[in-house]
């Protein structure tokens, strides 16, 4: 009787894992194959040659992370060093401005209903639907000495001359991608605001507790994890932007992906590029690790 | 107590008659804050639309590389869009790639997520994180390492190529959606189908998949739109592959025929905010995001 039990029992898991395995089995072969493969290819291609017919040649050579690093005039002295430095400090001026704008906003939202919150729902959200390459193309016009702003600027009496911080370069590229990326902040930060309890802040204030001291101790602790994830999202991105700084920037400086995928659409570099994009891996990661710390997945929808 | 002094002066200061003494700082916080809410909200706006609504401006104007000076009205900007049939092309053929990808991730996504969320299995953990690196990988780091995959393996870029990294890239939009709504979904509805004799197939066709179907349709149209407006991926793994993006990429960057790229963009504009409005009023789409 037993063993007939333990035999229908072995089917039944047999049965449950075959069921299984078609379920999550080709999305499992998917991410394997096109994630982490060609990951891993990317690292052991960032240390490896390409010969004159544009092969890859399997070796283990360091040259392409000196390439990087070693410039002519010395270490760190190269456009690569200087994009990434410049790439963070934009990504991190742009996460801290979608997080100061959105925080309010999301706030409000939690507290509007019906009609209202439809309305400024749709007002905040068309751009974030509209593609990004029309998002970043929209402030073209705007930027520059004929721009829009700086047209406008001139017309009245405060300046004869455009300013140069309307002009196209740093301040275009943060404020358009501050743009593109907002909506990705507001989202994550509504759903953990949202998730919070009023009851909650209503008994801190019931219990004496400020304004202030209510959104110091009760609010902002409480969505930390979806500021986190917000931050996350917007940074990741904004490191890695390619089309920004290529239409907003205009030569005067260049982003990572810029340096990354001029080398290999120039040079067919793709070991140059792998040994670059990998430190852009690297944020990534930190980025990975805190979301999986932070957040579940189930919350994550 | 110097609190309560601070209370007093700043009551004094905001001088609500009969009430001094009673209105706290809180109070004035409160109303900087909400008033200050709604201004920056306001301003957000602004904010947002300002670019857009130039867009759609200067796509009706004659001169339409900026709003001064003025030269008047014109369709002409239309006309050219539509009869730039290689743009055309290419916005035809991103559609198609958007939606064979979207389509192909929400195959292989839907399942899953129901695996991930019902069945406890060694590696569930891991797989739960895998699941979220397509969203958070930077887009080149995926064009670059398929490129490599891709050259490693013989697949020569293009379609099949792009539809492999749209359809990875569009696998997160689905299967957190699926497996968040699973979460909180009452089995009992399932039991209760099963109690009324309902088989496997009937409990999942007939209760589990309807409930679950708002949303895998939200995150179809979330992969689909991913794919639609990536460039960078489909740069590196979509050889000469027409897509919309590089050709909206070459028009600006290489100032050819940019009179088509106004009227491109306020299309995609009004049919956004056309799609959006209704999805806001049938549903709480928020619940998807």
């Amino acid at each position: 009787m037993s063993t007939i039990q333990e035999l229908g029992d072995a089917f039944e898991r047999r049965g449950k894992r075959a069921k299984l395995a078609i379920m999550a089995g080709p999305g499992v072969g998917w991410l394997l194959t096109l994630i982490l493969v060609p990951t891993t290819f990317l690292v052991m291609v960032s240390f490896a040659e390409i010969n004159s017919s544009y092969d890859v040649v399997w070796s283990f050579s360091v040259s392409n992370y000196r390439e990087l690093f070693v410039g002519e005039s010395g270490f760190l002295q190269t456009p690569f060093v200087d994009s990434f430095f410049l790439s963070l400090r934009i990504a991190a001026a742009t996460t801290f401005l979608t997080v100061v704008l959105a925080y309010p906003v999301a706030y409000l939202l939690t507290r509007l209903s019906g009609r209202r919150f439809k309305v400024v729902l749709f007002a905040v959200l068309v751009p974030f639907f509209t593609i990004f390459i029309v998002r970043i193309y929209s402030w073209l016009s705007l930027f520059g000495s004929q721009g829009l702003i700086n047209s406008a600027l001139v017309a009245t009496p405060l300046t004869s001359e455009p300013l140069g911080i309307f002009e196209y370069g740093l301040a275009a590229v943060v404020i358009s991608l501050t743009h593109a990326f907002f909506p990705y902040m507001l989202l994550t930060l509504y759903s953990s605001l949202e998730g919070i309890d009023y009851g909650v802040i209503e008994a801190s204030r019931d219990l004496g507790a400020t304004r202030i001291e209510i959104a110091r101790d009760v609010v902002i602790p409480l969505s930390a994890q979806g500021l986190i994830t917000g931050c996350v999202f917007v940074f990741v991105p904004a490191l890695g932007t390619f089309i920004t700084p290529q239409f907003l920037a205009r030569g005067k400086f260049t982003m990572i992906a810029e340096v990354l995928t001029a080398r290999i659409n120039e040079l067919y570099a793709i070991n140059y590029g792998a040994a670059g994009s990998l430190f852009l891996i690297i944020p990534t990661l930190i980025a990975f690790a805190i979301v999986m710390r932070t957040t579940s997945l189930e919350a994550m929808g | 107590m110097a609190d309560s002094e601070g209370h007093g002066r700043l009551s004094r200061l905001v001088g609500e008659p009969g009430l001094a003494g009673t209105v706290s700082v809180d109070r004035l916080v409160s109303a900087i804050a909400s008033y200050g809410m709604w201004a920056l909200t306001i301003g957000i706006v602004v904010f947002l639309w300002l670019p857009l609504s130039q867009i759609i401006a200067l796509s009706f104007m004659e001169n339409s590389a900026v709003l001064f000076p003025f030269e008047g009205v014109t369709l002409q900007n239309y006309v050219s869009l539509f009869t730039n049939e290689g743009l055309l092309m290419a916005a035809r053929q991103s559609a198609f790639v958007a939606t064979v990808s979207a389509s192909v991730a929400t195959l292989i996504g839907v399942p899953m997520g129901f695996a991930i969320a019902r069945h406890e299995f060694r590696g569930r953990k891991m797989l739960r994180g895998l699941v979220i690196v397509p969203l958070l990988m930077p887009g080149i780091i995926m064009g670059i390492s398929l490129l490599i995959l891709f050259r490693v393996i013989g697949l020569s870029p293009g379609f099949f190529g792009t539809v492999l990294a749209h359809s990875v890239y569009g696998l997160p939009f689905i299967v957190l959606p699926v497996v968040a709504r699973l979460a909180v979904f009452d089995r009992k509805l399932e039991e209760g189908a099963r109690d009324l004799g309902a088989d496997g197939r009937g409990v999942l066709t007939d209760v589990t998949l309807p409930i679950i179907s708002p949303a895998i349709a939200a995150g179809f149209i979330f992969a689909w739109l991913r794919s639609f407006e990536d460039f960078i991926r489909v740069f590196f793994v979509g050889g000469t592959m027409d897509a919309l993006t590089k050709e909206m990429y070459g028009m600006v960057v290489y100032s050819q025929g940019t009179e088509a790229m106004d009227p491109m963009a306020t299309i995609i504009v009004l049919v956004v905010s056309a799609a959006l409005a209704v999805a806001i009023n049938f549903r709480d789409i928020l619940e998807y995001v």
